[in-house]
């Protein structure tokens, strides 16, 4: 595969990477996409729902996952993590680390008989935590590939799945591989992470497993969860009066992410409409700075959640300590009511942690960063361009935003490598376009 | 069922070398995974039970209780039952030969 040419290479086989992938390969260029776990799909197949309309996630994920798993134009690496990209005279090259599985693609069937087999268990990283995986195992159930992958951390090497595999598929000889691939053109999806739970040491989630991260309470709302159910994570018991506080992770100078994460207000209400299905009798409530429904169809799905009795309290959550019965008390100062300060008990809270960056610029495509951390998008009409010739930027690589956002940008990054390309089939040199080289705007 | 052929032995040896090289031995996770797991089992044997009282049976978290639990129903080994007060019942689901949840 050292030296394989494609047209384009897609970092990044989130929804973003999916779409720019799809747009591309349509247009007959010849796409790597290349995703670093194990299972294309990204954090829009973990999700229950969608926002503002509630539609099943995996139901729009899953067939887009499909249509690129199986694309003649596409060819899909998983596991696989991009170390470098250069772009120098005209050439992109990708450098990649092709994490081992201890299985061959080749030849596993997924029937998951060596997961059946396998004796350990340990937290499942799909279930954020709360699930059990076998130390080999198909990533989750609609998983693409639908190939077994073994965890190394955690696998006893006792060989029960050697002797389950019906064709002989597993490899403990299976070895780290690095790869350089050439490509005319890139486009990078790569994402977002949440900072970590713990980072606001007020909040004390380190010292309560009853204080969640919204992708956890994804997992709990989504219909083949860890629990089958919604159930708090230190004792199984069914909550009854669950919290939200937005802003835990972002518009926070004190943790260094003094930006908007953008879309926790959305998911947050969206999570409390879904929990109220769930839970009928129980109290909900959303402490928030203020409400950014920006988006078509927004504020209306904002204002149902108020009319359904959701309970919206303009306050900063000051602390919050863990108390008896594994419950919480919030220390919050209520702004309307003058900056009163109250303690609020709930059972179960959920902190909105702020959306950062997971590919670093400056290391792996040697420009720098955003203010941010993000990529930057030096040309204010060309917003998917990343100032690197040939390559492209979309979705949450270029800052946080909601998958609507993310879709229509993965397809005008798609549109701007297809017409460099095309420019540089024309015998044009897209790497001088006037407007990129002797105009550049600064943002 | 295969058998384990020496080239498999070999690859399963030079893995475990390797692993150990690097610094990592889960055994001592595998022990402690297997140990909390009959634990959970051995309280379940006398009947469906929530969270709390084989957290109090067993002398595990209820955190830890509910991970198992997870596990299990995803492998077909317990399943939910009934609930008491806030808190769902559990028990455990007669290991059958045929199952995937057979381990």
């Amino acid at each position: 595969m050292q030296g394989a040419n494609f047209d384009v290479v897609v970092v990044g086989g989130g929804i973003s990477g999916i779409q720019a992938a799809l747009d591309l390969a349509d247009q007959d260029h010849k796409v790597l996409l290349v995703e670093r776990a194990a299972s294309i799909g990204g954090k829009m197949i973990s999700l229950s729902k969608t926002f503002p309309t509630l539609d099943c996630s995996s139901c729009i994920t899953t067939p887009k996952m499909s249509a690129a798993f199986h694309h003649r134009n596409i060819q899909v690496w998983t596991s696989t993590e991009v170390e470098r990209v250069e772009s120098r005279d005209g050439v992109r090259k990708v450098h990649l680390r092709k994490h081992p599985t201890y299985v061959d693609n080749s030849l596993c069937i997924g029937c998951r008989l060596c997961e059946y087999a396998c004796p350990v268990e340990y937290p499942d990283p799909f279930e954020e935590g709360l699930g059990a995986q076998r130390a080999i195992a198909v990533p989750f159930t609609n998983a693409l590939p639908q190939k077994a992958v073994l965890n190394p951390r955690y696998c006893i090497a006792c060989g029960a799945c050697i002797k389950a595999c019906p064709t002989d598929a597993v490899r403990f000889d299976q070895e780290e591989e690095r790869l350089t691939v050439e490509a005319g053109a890139v486009v990078l999806t790569t994402g977002f992470v949440l900072n970590a739970l713990e980072l606001k040491r007020e909040y004390n989630a380190a010292r309560s497993a009853n204080i969640i991260s919204p992708l956890q309470l994804e997992r709990l709302l989504a219909p083949h969860g860890p629990y089958g159910r919604v159930l708090r994570p230190s004792d199984g018991k069914v909550p009854g009066n669950v919290a939200f506080v937005l802003c835990a992770g972002s518009r926070d100078q004190s943790i260094g992410v003094p930006y908007c994460s953008r879309f926790c207000c959305m998911y947050s209400i969206k999570q409390a409409m879904l929990l109220s299905g769930a839970l009928p009798t129980a109290e909900l409530t959303i402490y928030y700075m203020d409400i950014r429904a920006f988006g078509k169809g927004h504020e209306q799905f904002y204002q149902n959640a108020k009319a359904m009795g959701i309970q919206f309290v303009k306050a900063k959550v000051a602390s919050i300590e863990p108390v008896t019965g594994d419950d919480l008390s919030l220390r919050v100062e209520l702004e309307e009511e003058g900056g009163r300060v109250a303690e609020r008990r709930h059972d179960l809270v959920v902190l909105a942690q702020g959306a950062i960056p997971v590919f670093e610029p400056s290391k792996a495509l040697n420009t720098p960063a955003a203010e941010d951390g993000f990529l930057r998008q030096p040309d204010p009409v060309r917003i998917t361009w990343t100032g690197v010739e040939g390559v492209f930027a979309a979705g949450c690589a270029l800052g946080p935003k909601d998958i609507v956002d993310s879709i229509v940008e993965a397809g005008a990054a798609a549109m701007e490598a297809s017409r460099f390309l095309a420019l540089r089939a024309a015998g044009g040199s897209p790497g001088k376009e006037p407007d990129q080289l002797t105009n550049p705007i600064e943002t | 069922m295969a058998k384990l052929t020496d080239d498999h032995k070999a690859a399963l040896k030079r893995f475990r070398d390797q692993r150990k090289e690097g610094g990592v031995d889960p055994a001592e996770y595998a022990k402690q995974f297997r140990r909390e797991r009959l634990a959970i089992e051995a309280a379940l044997k006398n009947g469906p039970a929530t969270v709390p009282v084989i957290a109090s049976a067993t002398g595990l978290s209820g955190k830890q209780v509910l991970w198992h639990l997870a596990g299990m129903r995803k492998y077909g080994l317990a399943r939910e039952v009934g609930q008491d007060g806030d808190y769902p019942r559990y028990e455990l689901v007669a290991a059958d030969k045929d199952t995937h949840g057979k381990n």
